[in-house]
């Protein structure tokens, strides 16, 4: 059951690719302020998107797993953790260049971006703890998750009021056209790329857990040392 | 007494030349105007990094609205923003998924290595009994 | 019913009287934290120093980061004795709620982090030459909001790496992110306190984004103490 979802999420990427690259760079018409510049966008917001899921799940994880204390909700918590790592750095570097092509500047303090940022952080923060916190390092991590999920909403009010005059970065327009339905098609690859990256993780964790498990009974009984 | 000359005749020249150089000086800055407001334009500038965005692309060509409505097509082709994004996110995904494969090579060598141990354990157990 | 609240009360006053009294009898935590913050600010003082006399407006984040750093050092060293000397297990056995050990050592992070605030702010008002003092009350009020989010923070990370190997530096790496909301929140109202006419309304929300910070917390620290921390 699971080859047959990860085999249809490959085949769902493999054509979702060329289909996206081929209407963003032929089919999508030019936007009027940025010209082509503004094509980047197209992979930039569902990356956000994703990097909010996976935020969602690392979160979502972390707390049941303190609840219930099963190991897939663990696995569940880091995979988030590492899938939002790698799509909040798609994130903010394509957003950086993007900030270069539209206003020559590379990184404003507004409040998306802070936040952003500050999410991610703890995302990486997230990593770093379960790759070297030791023991009790899936509790520590899950109380990280915890606290970094309660804190976002107050990221956002804190860092909003701290900036009240910044400059618009909104800057997705009313899409019409052909650019919205390259738009959604873009969004509907990353969420199949962020499935198939989620389920190939949670997979390597879980034969990860399974291999320390051999390994220590292996320990035990004396065969290896 | 040549040396008592020698410096008379150099301080006649300095005591000489150097008012004239402070005049010529002075008229020269009298023919070139600074305007007062440069340091305060420059504070705005700094603290407007909107105002200083939209000068610096008016002043560089290829971004400017001039520009690009003048020359559309040069500006439909400006990609290099573009392919460096996309080559951003090529990269950061590749380095994942070697991430991933890397987690991957050590988990199978290290499940070789058990099963080599194992065999071996069997075997021993085989040959005793 | 009245009696089990009084007993908890009890525990938590005895825990909180024996870390000071452990505490007060060497003064080692309290005398490093105090030069620790004094040395971050005058390591700040060189770093924004131009032509003899300090930049505009770095004063109030000087305060909170030395603020910052010399709580990080308190925190991690909040449970060394109980892990050095395995006093954590008897204090896990006993009687006292987990939640009781919590807010013990939370009181004492705080209160020594207070002391030390007793040299930081005259000393950089002295420094940079900032009227920090002059509305001495809700300035206080700041610092006691501040702490008070840092320390809660904190211990609960601290109990968590209890015996992690590399908890010196994960700590720092933890918790800052977590207090960075704080952070904008304390510089910004201590900002308002240097202001001549004092800006009412921004200060008042400000204070109420720290309480609303330091009860959630707080709320979100006791509630999970339990589950976060065993051994």
């Amino acid at each position: 059951m699971r080859k047959i979802i990860v085999f249809l999420l490959i085949g769902l990427c493999s054509v979702g690719f060329p289909t996206t690259l081929y209407l963003i760079f032929y089919k999508a018409p030019l936007q009027d302020v940025l010209y082509f510049n503004q094509k980047i966008f197209y992979y930039h917001v569902p990356s956000a998107f994703m990097m909010f899921v996976a935020i969602f799940a690392c979160g979502i994880g972390s707390v049941l797993y303190l609840w219930k204390r099963n190991p897939r909700y663990d696995f569940w918590a880091q995979t988030g953790a590492e899938l939002a790592v790698l799509f909040g750095a798609i994130v903010l570097m394509t957003g950086s260049i993007w900030g270069k092509a539209a206003w020559d500047v590379w990184w404003q303090w507004d409040a998306r971006l802070t936040s952003s940022l500050l999410v991610w952080v703890i995302m990486v923060a997230y990593v770093f703890v379960r790759h070297y916190g030791g023991i009790g390092a899936d509790r520590l991590s899950a109380g990280l998750a915890i606290f970094g999920m309660i804190d976002v909403p107050l990221i956002y009010v804190s860092v909003n009021i701290w900036r009240t005059i910044h400059p618009q970065t909104s800057v997705v327009p009313q899409l019409e056209g052909m650019m919205k339905v390259t738009f959604w098609i873009s969004v509907l690859l990353f969420c199949a790329f962020f499935s198939l990256l989620f389920a190939l993780t949670m997979a390597q964790r879980k034969a990860m857990a399974q291999m320390d498990v051999i390994r220590e009974s292996a320990l035990d009984l004396g065969v290896i040392e | 007494m040549l040396m008592m000359m020698r410096i008379m005749s150099v301080f006649f020249v300095i005591t000489i030349l150097f008012p004239n150089l402070v005049i010529a000086q002075t008229a020269n800055a009298k023919t070139t105007y600074i305007s007062p407001m440069r340091q305060q334009c420059m504070d705005e500038m700094k603290k407007d990094k909107l105002w200083l965005a939209n000068i610096k692309a008016r002043v560089q060509s290829d971004l400017s609205y001039e520009w690009q409505n003048n020359n559309v097509i040069e500006a439909a082709k400006n990609n290099r923003h573009v392919i460096g994004s996309y080559g951003v996110i090529w990269v950061l995904v590749v380095i994942f998924v070697l991430f991933l494969f890397r987690r991957h090579i050590r988990m199978m060598s290290e499940l070789k290595k058990l099963k080599i141990q194992f065999d071996t354990i069997e075997k021993k157990l085989a040959d005793t009994t | 019913m009245n009696k089990l609240f009084n007993n908890r009360v009890r525990h938590v006053l005895e825990l909180i009287a024996k870390d000071l009294r452990i505490e007060f009898r060497h003064r080692e935590v309290l005398y490093t934290m105090v030069f620790f913050s004094v040395v971050v600010v005058l390591v700040f003082s060189f770093a924004f120093v131009r032509e003899g006399h300090a930049i505009d407006n770095v004063a109030v984040g000087i305060l909170w980061i030395a603020i910052l750093f010399s709580g990080t050092i308190g925190i991690s060293r909040t449970f060394d004795r109980e892990r050095q000397y395995g006093t954590m297990r008897a204090l896990l056995l006993s009687p006292a709620l987990r939640s009781a050990i919590f807010i013990s050592k939370m009181v004492s992070i705080t209160l020594f982090m207070l002391l030390t605030q007793i040299v930081v702010i005259p000393l950089i008002a002295f420094l940079f030459d900032v009227p920090l003092l002059n509305h001495l009350g809700y300035l206080l009020l700041v610092i006691f909001l501040g702490i008070l989010g840092i320390a809660t923070v904190g211990t609960v990370f601290a109990a968590m790496m209890l015996f992690s190997p590399s908890r010196e530096v994960l700590l720092p790496v933890v918790l800052y992110p977590v207090l960075i909301p704080l952070f904008i929140g304390a510089t910004k109202a201590t900002d308002t306190l240097l202001r001549n006419p004092l800006d009412i309304p921004v200060l008042y929300f400000w204070l109420k984004f720290l309480c609303v910070f330091n009860i959630v917390f707080l709320l979100i620290a006791v509630w999970s103490f339990e589950e976060l921390v065993l051994e």
